[in-house]
Formats: structure tokens, sequence, C-alpha cells
């Protein structure tokens, strides 16, 4: 096996996965950094107003693989206000659901076999959704995500 | 691009200067640990329905990773970050049909991403020069590289990679685990408090443990509503039952660093 293991405080041969800095017999979880369009980045969205049971693309990222990547996204909702917001978040995983005055809107982040997308969409029947700002910082990954994984 | 030290290596990315590189513009250093991905893809089973917990994925890796479940869309091809209940404990993934009580049994298909972190070692790592911001680069074009089998190091398809310097990946900060201690909103649950140490607001991923019938031991990520604060440096995860643990894994990738900053106004 060629290859190169880095561990720091334990003894190469008997680390446990999760203390290697790089073990080459095991995958990181990277992004290309020289992609373009980048794959990686911070989206900032103001909305003035959506209507009931529509949809906008906020971004949208080809990213260039023949395989489908991996990918995180984290949000911050709403975005540069208290944190103390009832039952809203102001950092989570994935997508995001969020309850306003207008309805529900719902943020997102979605990968397809040839894009990353996030969109905004009213789900609502109750109105316009007003005055919406919301942060999406995201990675897409080079390690496939939908291949079959082959342990099964 | 690379210094070796008395006691480890570090590698910065590709063009960074690494006498000058901010922690999370490293590909690596050896004072902490790196996301590796145990196990990754789409996988489809055959599950129970009534909104009991069937086996979705033996992993068998003896401790509690952490982890990403992704919807699968078997028309568009599309995976999106799961929000509703799949848990992972030693030894399984499960699957909780959506809602509680709905779905019924039959095939379903998820991807999933399982790392090297264990959600109950607690873990924080040093910072060394926590600058949120991109210090810039020397325009070095050398670094490390490594192929997955069967595949050329010179290949320019990043998937064709296990390492590569000419990528990042998210290096891992620290991993807060614990049982709630803060009272919560009703006499049986608990907040759980963590206060990090990093001087900007890095991407974390919360985790509870799951207190449906028979689930000790499996972890769910707070998605959406389940409730997480942040104020300051402070996170809290709202709401634990008596007795069950949380857990946030913290990488020092920050969050809002400009960077590629996409400004959109509608």
């Amino acid at each position: 096996m060629n290859g190169i293991k880095i561990v720091t405080g334990s003894d190469v041969q008997n680390a446990k996965p999760r203390e290697f800095s790089v073990n080459s017999d095991i995958p990181l979880w990277i992004c290309d950094l020289k992609k373009k369009p980048k794959h990686f980045g911070l989206l900032k969205a103001s909305i003035a107003s959506i209507a009931p049971f529509s949809q906008r693309t906020l971004l949208s990222v080809t990213h260039g693989y023949m395989k489908t990547p991996s990918f995180i996204t984290e949000w911050n909702y709403p975005a540069g206000t208290s944190p103390l917001l009832g039952t809203n978040q102001t950092y989570g995983i994935g997508s995001l659901e969020a309850f306003t005055a207008g309805g529900l809107m719902t943020y997102r982040a979605i990968l397809s076999p040839t894009q990353f997308k996030i969109i905004a969409d009213n789900t609502s029947n109750s109105g316009t959704v007003t005055n919406q700002y919301v942060e999406f910082r995201y990675y897409i990954f080079a390690p496939p995500l939908g291949e079959p994984l082959d342990s099964q | 691009l690379v210094i070796l030290m008395a006691n480890g290596a570090k590698f910065s990315q590709i063009g960074v200067d690494i006498s000058r590189a901010s922690d999370h513009e490293l590909h690596f250093n050896s004072e902490w640990p790196t996301v590796h991905i145990l196990q990754g893809g789409k996988v489809t089973t055959t599950v129970m329905g009534g909104g009991v917990g069937s086996i979705f994925y033996e992993h068998g890796l003896g401790f509690t990773p952490a982890f990403l479940p992704y919807t699968y869309d078997s028309i568009t091809g599309e995976f999106e970050i799961f929000r509703a209940i799949m848990t992972i404990d030693k030894r399984y993934i499960r699957w909780y049909a959506p809602g509680g009580g709905g779905g019924g049994a039959g095939d379903v298909t998820y991807g999933i991403m399982i790392f090297n972190i264990d959600l109950e070692s607690p873990y924080t790592a040093p910072s060394i020069n926590p600058n949120p911001q991109t210090v810039g680069g020397d325009g070095v074009e050398v670094g490390m590289k490594f192929a997955i089998e069967g595949e050329d190091v010179k290949s320019k398809d990043m998937q064709n990679f296990k390492a590569n310097t000419g990528a990042r990946a998210p290096l891992i900060h620290a991993v807060a685990h614990g049982k709630g201690t803060i009272p919560g909103t009703t006499s049986v649950l608990r907040d759980f408090e963590y206060t990090h140490n990093l001087p900007y607001n890095p991407m974390f991923i919360p985790y509870i443990e799951w207190d449906g019938a028979d689930s000790r031991g499996e972890y769910l990520i707070v998605a959406n509503f389940a409730g997480t604060i942040t104020e300051g440096n402070k996170i809290t995860l709202k709401d634990i039952k008596v007795d069950y643990n949380a857990s946030i894994v913290f990488f020092k990738d920050p969050f809002d660093v400009s960077e590629n900053t996409t400004v959109v106004n509608i």
C-alpha cells in the first residue's frame, strides 16, 4: 500500500479513524478550490416580496462532475438580528423552513446531477411574504453522494 | 506550502503562503484531525411503516460517528439534507417515518455521509492562527495528491482523489458533548450550552440524542426549528430530555468570511 498517515498524540499503527489529520487510505471530504464557478461561498439574499406558491432561484452553480457530488450548507436567519427569536434558529444546517408573517417560506439547498441550487419558495397560500434576508454558506464536495454505497 | 514540525506536519491549500495561513486555510495540520469519509453514498433499504424506527443501514463502526443524511428524489436525482428523523448510534442508522406516524412499509432511498468524528468523545483542537480572513497566496503550485485506486494522480477530476492540496477539507475544531444542565421549558427538559473559543462564527453541526421509544444512544441532527440558539460564542441546544446527551461538531471554517460572496436582491 502506498500512502501516508499523519496523526499526533497516538501511535499511527493503533490510531483510531477519528484521530487522523491525513490517512491516504480514507478519502478526505474535499472541495476543489480551482473550480469555476467556485464550489464554495457565501450567499446574502434579500427578498423584497415573493408571491404565494412562487419560487425564486437565489443561487445556481453548475458543478461539472460526472458523478453527483456531496455538499453542506449552513444558514443564518434572520441574519444580523437578535438570536432570541422564539422558534427561529439563527444558524442551522441544510435547508430552512421559516414561519413568517406572510406565510411559510422554505429556503431549499438542493444538489442535482448537474447543479447546486438555493431556492426561495413561498409554499403558503396565506399571502405574499416580504422583507426577507437570509445568508447561506455552502460547500460542494467532490466525493460522490449519488453512487451506491459499496459496502451495502 | 509544507512545514515539517518536530512532531508532525502541516500543508496549506495550494497557493496559500503557509507562514501566514489562517488555520482554516490549511489542507491539514497534524495538530488536529481532518474530516474523512468513512462511508458515503446512496442507500436503498426496505423499511417498516407506522413510525417505527427501522434499521436503514449498518455502519458497524463501534462508535457513534457524525453523519449527514440526504433525501433523494428518484425522478430528478436531487439530494437535500434531510430535515426529519434519521438517527445514528454505534452500529446503525435508523429511519423513522416522516411525521412520526405516517409512511408505509417499502423501499426508501437516501444519501448518507459518515465521518470520522466520534460524537461522544469531547475534543478541542488548538487555535494557532484563528484569523477568519483569507490571508492571500504565495502562488506556489506544488502540493500533495493521493489518487483513489486505479486513477491517475495527474487527473484533473477531483473525484479521483482521496487527498489533494488543491482542495479544501473541513478541519475539526471541537466536539462538544454532554447532558443539558440548564432548566428547559418544562421540568423534564434541559438546555445544553457550549461556548467555543474561536474569534468568529464557525460552521457547526448540532446533534441531540433522540428521545423516541427505545432510542437511547441514537443521535439526530438538530435541523430547522428544533431549537438552536446562538448568542455570541455561546450555542444553546434547547429542551433536551433530562439525562439525554447533545453533541456539537465545530469546524474551523468560518461562516461569514468574505470569500466568493454572492449578493442577491429580488
